[in-house]
């Protein structure tokens, strides 16, 4: 007699189905409870067996759960032939199997242990005095058995699985009333009651209906995944459904991001395709070090996002949103704290799509569309221009420099609508998954392709996935996650640089003199604009520079896993991630960049990530509870190299970068490299009392070598507390809350984002040279060294409240924290008699404070029609708290010295950090004011009304204020889903309250100086017959100061996407699965009072210092995408 | 079963090794860059630690430490088109301790002293075969240390006198009287005037050549300069130091006259016998680039072509531009950027924008004629290079310190004698002609009394040095000896220097920088800032 033992656990012996007493429900990881552990026979065995002795099975159960079986010969049949493979059933079950048919039974003798006895000796099994609870469990509309139910006895640990047929048993539970309830994802749990007699077998039979939410999806907290209601920390998840497949086409993964997310605030750094932005879970948490987040893909900490004052850095821009299955973002310091001294940033977990068992699928995406931008802002004309520089110089007692003869004959040339076009995007994605039980894959291709509204400037990119995920054995699994990307993005002057001369992109062309043709008469570009101000010719650098930027990478994983008990678990992985970066520029000779003969500048790097991390989990019942515990080891190195070279004065344009040789002007070639390394040890402890009490205790300790040799390594502990309140007696009468749960945390994290090396004296280079001979010297340079650098440490509090309410039809999560970093990493000015300047320090402190809310309601539940909404809205209170001994450090971010004084930023102390500072303006002075200012001049009507807040009747810098915040006051998302039959409907809508904007672009746009142009506002400028304006006279004297009307108000609420979809009757494609048609606009309505081309800003980058400044910043388009979907 | 436990044990094993093999991971071992830790071992490790000295000395050049006094004075002024107060506030005396203008020193200085103070430690203890270039680079050090010092007490009177990097490891150390510090300065100098070559041998012994190395004359006219600055500025009356010191140059036979005074400042003249102390500007790459050309070169010289030119921003004051003698070939002004002359004038070469028949906004020479003597090679073609040395110490000028001190001490006779050799210099044009002015001194009736070649020294120093940052030191120290001096020059000669401010005599002396008195409380503030 042979048997066949599934791997899902069903036993067929001659075709009749036979009860299982126990099996591992496929589901992990939750595991199956089982019945009393101190009992031999309800220890867990797993047995792969074939064709074996009885005798060799008895004994191999024996070996493996350390039980001594006893039998006689004469009773059992050692001999007989068995195969069978279980995974983690309990020795009674396993030995129930191998004993089928043998008229023997295993029973517990009086010192525990098992005998095997025949049958008929009398001594049954349920002389234990438990009884057992079984049932089925359907969908309760379409009638069908669902398999994966955990059917659980609510306040204990009793708990069982269906299998495909819709049953359960659960055994050995003590006789009793109890509220039985059965949970399914996707599905509202039912609860029954039942009454467990000895020795019975008492019949509990569930229908459960679909949930309008996923209720308890499983959240990844990193090197582990849980239960949405087992989650002690503070964690928001975006499905796929909310982050890419519904939406409009995405291009970047940060901008993806933006309003999806409770306490995750997005601001893209400007409209260019592919470009950063910055991304602030729970505000700035640090001033010198980086303020942004963590990411982790497929568990392999794989970067951090960009602190650079450069709004083009992207670091994620190589990573497809399309494959990414969800994003799980660790926002408390009791979620992050498994990451250490990463964690203090917050920490965005991404999970990339895999394959599942089953039929083979094909699905083919394709969408393209065009785009346009989204607001125009006019300038002024020829005349305009031509009449404003005029006044502006009379104003100031300087000669007019156009004649009313040149005025009238002047044209009028459009650069913003030269430099402007409607661009191409388009999305190409196909995906390949299934797979045995054995080997799941998937492997996924995608191509994207966006140019940009500005001309010279695209985004592409294309990438290759291949996810798979084997079973050597039940026990032992492996998988691999492997991507390879190219980004290539052309920026050729688009984007920002500084306002005046050193204007690129939009801004140059709205500062150009509109009277003149950007070529001359013989077609050559004219090189810059003929106006005081000579910014370089926008049009020309857009068609002939060329400015490349080029990034590869191979992102892999592999990872293996081992039970070596059921309730034990060993997992190791290796990872790596390799980049290389270039960079093309080339400025040809005919526009001002090339210079005399052409420039050309290449620059490569490479990068590699190694990683491993090793960790043992434990999953079991201890005590009164079940435990879940993770210990783990890892150790991440990391090095990147980079050699440039650049060359000027070639004999061609032709060859651009490809013969830097043949330049008669060489520049030294340069390289460098960084390395750095993290070691870790890691534990986290997850303990769950009667499913209503839940302990996370977690603890990491990290080694950096990026830290003093005296402070290399740090602690970060944190803990945890839940309350399932739902789940308490009392709360079964009411029907009010569906599900409720407290969360309280407290913890510390770190944050190490600084630069390597800086706790060591270094020698920098120091050239002189001796008559035409350079000669490179050595001497200390940089910081002062710092050997007692250490962590930057942020302490968080947490306090969260997750309910479902009026029958799982409204779901709530609300948050509320307060965080202290303290030992700022913080670069402080050291005397220059140490023979330094600065040194980096652990000095200062600041705090967040917020509070977090996302609701998701069901408000239409219909057989035809569904309407569900998402919300989720944050506010973060930021304030330094102590800058080591300084009040207030100013700071200058990139507009030049074109704003005078240079410093429009303010870290102070009791202030949010990147505060705007600058001069009050209240209106303009008309004729009759009273002058409040020593020198009448300063009152002339016409000119800004400057406060003088010191009183000492005269203007200077001292009388500067702190004319706001780049923080919102508050900030979040909504999205509506409709479906109607066939037909879906997306709508979402974020939104951004209470932040200001520098609105730098109009240092040069709405002065009224004159020295370019300006934007069309300045028409209205004050005249002495036209007084009722806030637009002050033209005056080319005016100093470019930080009136606080260039402190605009950021808020908005944008229609972000709206997407129409149309699911095709599978009839019409043959084959076809499912296939559907949408229509997506992306950034379609936008209702703001700022004046520039979009309040969704920050053209310095992720640096936290300077919060919210446009700096004539590349306008957003408004995208417009059609696409089609096949599943076959 | 046997397989995939000899496959989870592997793993562990992977797993163990990583752990073992990575405990040394944390330690950082830069491999782009070298620490102090192994450095200053040996004789070339030691010249390298010597020649980085000189590196700091580029400081000088920067902006804000070369347009503040050259705009300051009575000799120059900003564009009076430079709307930004950044770059022309040193005209208009619109400073303070905040502002950046004057604090430069400060950093520039330290630095030299920094690294002179780690090479006259580690130095003596270096066992270096090569002991006569030990010897002298322990000499530079004491050199840069103490022209260091020289140029902080010029600047700010009382500075923290550090001599070791013991000392400037306290992080509040205070000001020391200026006697004190000129004595250190006194003895470095003099230590240094003993112990270094008056002419360098051709090579460093460590493979790079010598051109611009520290020389017995560059000490001895840093000590004629200190005693120059005692005597007259805090009227120590040490004019007979000064003018021996300024003697020994003249008298050590290594330096002398150009016959051109253009040529002198010519990059293809580089190491001629007039520059006694130069920073050395290579114009081969932007390793040792300067940008201190740029302040003088006319703006529609390429800058808005693409081609750099220069910012436009100096110009002579119309009194200075004014004050030459008739035919004074020191103030010859040509056209364009190929011009030979001492000034520049129509800007039509490269942009064909005149100022006759366009109102060409970014015209130059709309507001008048520029400097020209630091003409670099490639006329200005590519802005970031320039191989023009910027010149510290000359020939001409150990001659003028040598006919003040003579004049001071009474000899006025001898004084004009000295005086006259620069005169004939400059009627001999680019070194062939024979031109009538600038005539002799005292050939057209100037009288030769002590007050009266006084005034034509100074007004000779103007016009030698014009441009080299000496204009605003003379007029601080002559204020000493004659009370009221440099306001009344700076008024009558300089309209812009009461554009916003009236004059305060207190802005003789440099604000102590702001920044420094935050990272130190220890240090006093200036009177009146």
């Amino acid at each position: 007699m042979r048997f066949l033992i599934t791997v899902a656990g069903v036993l067929v012996v001659a075709g009749t189905p036979v009860r299982l007493y126990a099996a591992q429900a496929s589901v992990r990881p939750v595991a199956l409870q089982e019945a009393d552990p101190l009992s031999p026979l309800d220890r867990t065995v797993s047995l792969a067996l074939d064709r074996v002795s009885l005798k060799a099975a008895l004994d191999a159960v024996a070996r493996q759960t350390g039980v001594r079986i006893a039998y006689s010969r004469r009773v059992v049949p050692l001999n007989r032939r068995v195969s069978l493979q279980l995974a983690a059933v309990s020795v009674g079950a396993a030995l129930d199997t191998l004993l089928q048919g043998t008229g023997v039974a295993p029973t517990l003798d009086r010192t525990g242990q098992i005998l095997l006895v025949t049958d008929s000796d009398g001594i049954s099994r349920s002389a234990r005095l438990t009884g057992s609870v079984t049932g089925t469990v359907r969908d309760a509309g379409s009638g069908a058995a669902l398999a994966s139910v955990t059917v659980s006895v609510v306040g204990t640990r009793f708990s069982g699985g269906t299998q495909a047929d819709g049953r359960y048993v659960i055994s050995g539970v003590p006789p009793g009333t109890y509220r039985l309830r059965a949970r399914l994802l996707g599905y509202a749990p039912g609860d029954t009651s039942v009454v467990v007699q000895d020795g019975q077998e008492t019949v509990a039979d569930f229908g459960l209906r679909g949930s309008a939410i996923e209720l308890n999806p499983v959240v990844a907290v990193g090197y582990a995944n849980v239960r949405k209601s087992d989650l002690t920390g503070a964690v928001s998840t975006v499905s796929a459904e909310q982050f890419a497949t519904k939406a409009a086409p995405t291009v970047t993964l940060s901008s993806g991001l933006q309003g999806k997310a409770a306490g995750v605030h997005v601001i893209d750094n400007s409209g260019m395709p592919g470009v950063g932005a910055r991304v602030r879970i729970r505000g700035n948490g640090s001033i010198n070090a980086n303020s942004e987040p963590l990411y982790v893909i497929d568990g392999l900490p794989a970067e951090q996002g960009s602190n650079s004052t450069d709004p083009k850095s992207n670091p994620l821009m190589s990573v497809d949103p399309g494959e990414i299955q969800s994003i799980d973002v660790l926002k408390d310091a009791s979620a992050t704290a498994i990451y250490g001294a990463r964690g203090a940033n917050g920490v965005v977990l991404i999970t990339t799509r895999r394959g599942q068992t089953g039929k083979n699928r094909v699905t083919l995406e394709s969408s393209a569309g065009s785009q346009t931008i989204a607001r125009t802002i006019p300038v002024l004309n020829a005349q305009q221009f031509m009449l404003l520089s005029n006044d502006a110089r009379a104003n100031a007692n300087l000669s007019k420099l156009y004649s009313d003869a040149q005025i009238a004959a002047a044209p009028t040339y459009d650069y913003p609508a030269m430099l402007l076009r409607s661009g191409l995007q388009a999305n190409q994605t196909i995906s390949l998954s299934g797979g045995e039980q054995r080997l799941r894959y998937l492997l996924s291709g995608n191509f994207t392709r966006q140019e940009g509204i500005e001309l010279g400037s695209d985004f592409n990119r294309y990438g290759l996935r291949l996810n798979l995920d084997g079973d050597v054995s039940t026990r032992f699994r492996w998988g691999t996650s492997l991507s390879m990307t190219r980004v290539a993005r052309n920026a050729a002057g688009v984007e920002n640089a500084a306002v005046g001369n050193s204007a690129n992109g939009i801004q140059a062309a709205m500062q150009f003199a509109p009277f003149a043709a950007p070529r001359d008469t013989a077609g050559n570009w004219i090189k810059t604009s003929p106006s005081t101000e000579p910014v370089p010719n926008p049009i020309a650098r857009a068609t002939e520079e060329t400015d490349l930027n080029t990034t590869s990478r191979m992102l892999g994983s592999l990872f293996g896993e081992f039970d070596i008990t059921p309730a034990l678990r060993v997992k190791s992985t290796f990872g790596g991630s390799f980049q290389f970066n270039g960079i093309h520029f080339f400025a040809p000779r005919t526009i001002l960049d090339g210079g005399a003969g052409g420039s050309g500048w290449i620059y490569s790097s490479q990068g590699r990530v190694l990683t491993n991390e090793n960790n043992v989990s434990f999953h079991g019942a201890i005590g009164p509870g079940s435990l879940d515990a993770l210990a783990g080891f890892s150790v991440q190195t990391t090095d990147s190299e980079a050699v440039q070279g650049n060359a000027a004065n070639f004999p061609t344009d032709v060859t651009t970068v490809y013969n830097l040789g043949s330049g008669s002007q060489l520049s030294p070639a340069g390289s460098g490299v960084i390395e750095s390394a993290i070691l870790s040890y890691l534990g986290r402890a997850n303990y769950i009392i009667a499913d209503k009490y839940i302990f996370t205790l977690t603890g990491r300790r990290d080694g950096s070598s990026v830290f003093g040799a005296n402070h290399k390594w740090a602690f970060f502990p944190s803990g945890a507390f839940a309350w399932r309140i739902g789940n308490e007696g009392f709360m079964q009468g009411q029907s009010l809350f569906s599900d409720l749960k407290l969360r309280v945390s407290y913890g510390k994290v770190g944050n190490q984002a600084v630069a390597p090396y800086q706790s060591l004296s270094r020698l920098g280079v120091a050239w002189y040279s001796s008559g035409t001979t350079e000669i490179p010297a050595l001497a200390p340079g940089g910081g002062m060294p710092n050997p007692d650098l250490k962590w930057e440490e942020k302490t968080e509090l947490n306090v969260g409240v997750d309910a479902s309410l009026l029958n799982n039809r409204v779901t709530l999560s609300l948050d509320a924290y307060r965080a202290k970093t303290t030992d700022l990493l913080l670069s402080v000015p050291v005397p220059s008699t140490t023979g330094f300047s600065s040194q980096l320090r652990n000095i200062g402190s600041l705090q967040n404070r917020g509070v977090e809310l996302s609701l998701s309601t069901v408000n239409v539940q219909r057989e035809d029609l569904t309407w569900r909404s998402t919300l989720n809205v944050a506010a973060n209170r930021n304030k330094v708290l102590d800058l080591g001994g300084q009040t207030e450090i100013l700071l200058a971010p990139r507009t030049g010295n074109f704003f005078s004084p240079a410093e429009t930023y303010i870290v102070r102390v009791g202030e949010p950090l990147g505060s705007i500072y600058g001069y009050q303006v209240n209106g303009l002075w008309q004729q009759g004011d009273r002058c409040y200012l020593k020198n009448p001049k300063d009152c002339t009507p016409g000119e800004y009304k400057i406060a003088d807040t010191n009183g000492d009747s005269a203007i200077t810098a001292a009388d500067r204020v702190i004319l706001g915040s780049g923080d919102p006051k508050f900030y979040g998302g909504l999205s509506n889903t409709l479906t109607y039959g066939r037909f879906s409907l997306d709508v979402f809508f974020s939104f951004n309250y209470g932040n200001k904007i520098i609105n730098a672009g109009n240092a040069y746009g709405g002065l009224a100086i004159g020295q370019a142009n300006e934007r069309a506002i300045v028409v209205d400028r004050w005249t002495p017959t036209h007084t009722d304006t806030d637009v002050p006279r033209a005056n080319a004297a005016r100093p470019r100061r930080l009136y606080s009307p260039l402190v605009e108000d950021g808020s908005y609420v944008r229609l972000q996407t709206l997407t129409l979809g149309y699911e095709l009757p599978s009839r019409l494609i043959p084959g076809a699965e499912a296939a559907r048609l949408f229509l997506t606009g992306q950034n379609l309505v936008t209702a703001t009072d700022y004046s520039g081309f979009d309040p969704d800003v920050n053209s310095m980058g992720g640096d936290p210092r300077f919060g919210g400044i446009d700096i004539g910043a590349y306008p957003h388009a408004r995208i417009w995408n059609f696409g089609v979907s096949v599943t076959f | 079963m046997r397989r995939t436990q000899s496959i989870a044990s592997s793993l562990g094993l992977a797993a163990l090794l990583v752990v073992c093999a990575c405990t040394d991971l944390l330690n950082e071992d830069p491999k782009g860059f070298t620490t102090t830790d192994t450095f200053y071992k040996s004789g070339a490790d030691l010249n390298s630690a010597t020649i980085a000295i000189y590196n700091s000395l580029r400081g000088l050049q920067g902006q804000a430490q070369w347009t503040t006094p050259e705009l300051a004075s009575d000799q120059t002024r900003a564009d009076n088109r430079e709307p930004n107060l950044g770059t022309s506030g040193p005209d208009f005396l619109d400073w303070d301790a905040s502002t950046g203008n004057t604090g430069g020193y400060w950093g520039t200085s330290y630095a030299m002293i920094t690294r002179a103070n780690l090479v006259l430690a580690s130095g003596p203890g270096i066992d270096a075969p090569n002991a006569q270039m030990k010897a002298y680079n322990l000499a530079e050090a004491k050199f840069m240390r103490g022209y260091a010092y020289l140029w902080l007490v010029k600047v700010y009177d009382d500075v923290p006198l550090l001599l070791s990097p013991a000392d400037q490891a306290n992080p509040r150390p205070t000001r020391t009287p200026v006697e004190q510090v000129d004595q250190a300065i006194i003895k470095d100098l003099t230590e240094a005037e003993a112990a270094l070559p008056a002419t360098w041998p051709s090579s460093d012994g460590y493979g790079d050549p010598t051109q611009g190395r520290v020389t017995r004359g560059a000490a001895q006219m840093a000590l004629a300069d200190l005693y120059q600055w005692r005597s007259s500025f805090m009227l120590k009356n040490e004019w007979q130091l000064a003018s021996d010191w300024a003697d020994s140059v003249i008298q050590s036979g290594v330096w002398a006259l150009n016959n051109d005074y253009l040529s002198t400042f010519l990059p293809k003249n580089k190491g001629n016998k007039e520059m006694i102390l130069v920073i050395a500007n290579s114009g081969v790459t932007t390793n040792t680039r300067s940008l201190f050309q740029l302040f003088y070169y006319p703006r529609d010289w390429g800058l808005d072509q693409g081609q750099g030119g220069g910012w436009g921003l100096i110009h002579p004051t119309t009194w200075f531009y004014n004050s030459y003698l008739s035919g004074d070939y020191r103030r010859d002004t040509g056209r364009g950027f190929a011009s030979q002359g001492a000034y520049v004038w129509w800007g039509c070469s490269v942009s064909n924008v005149c100022p006759a028949t366009s109102a060409a906004p970014n015209d130059t020479f709309a507001d008048g004629p520029m400097p020209y003597k630091y003409h670099k090679s490639d006329n200005g073609t590519n802005w970031m290079l320039n191989d023009v040395d910027t010149p510290l110490y000359r020939f001409a000028e150990a001659l003028l310190m040598y006919a003040e001190a003579q004049n001071e001490l009474g000899n006025s006779a001898v004084a004009v004698q000295y005086l006259n050799t620069i005169r004939a210099r400059a009627r001999k044009g680019t070194g062939a002609e024979s031109r009538a002015e600038p005539h002799d001194y005292g050939t057209a009736g100037e009288l030769i009394d002590k007050l009266s070649v006084r005034e034509a020294i100074y007004m000779e120093r103007a016009w030698e040095l014009a441009f080299e940052g000496k204009r605003w030191f003379d007029l601080v120290r002559r204020d000493s000896e004659e009370p009221g001096y440099w306001a009344n020059s700076l008024r009558a000669h300089d309209p812009n220097v009461e554009k916003l401010h009236a004059l305060a005599t207190f802005k003789k002396r440099f604000p102590i920088p702001q920044t420094q008195i935050n990272a130190n409380p220890a240090l006093t503030q200036n009177p009146g800032y």
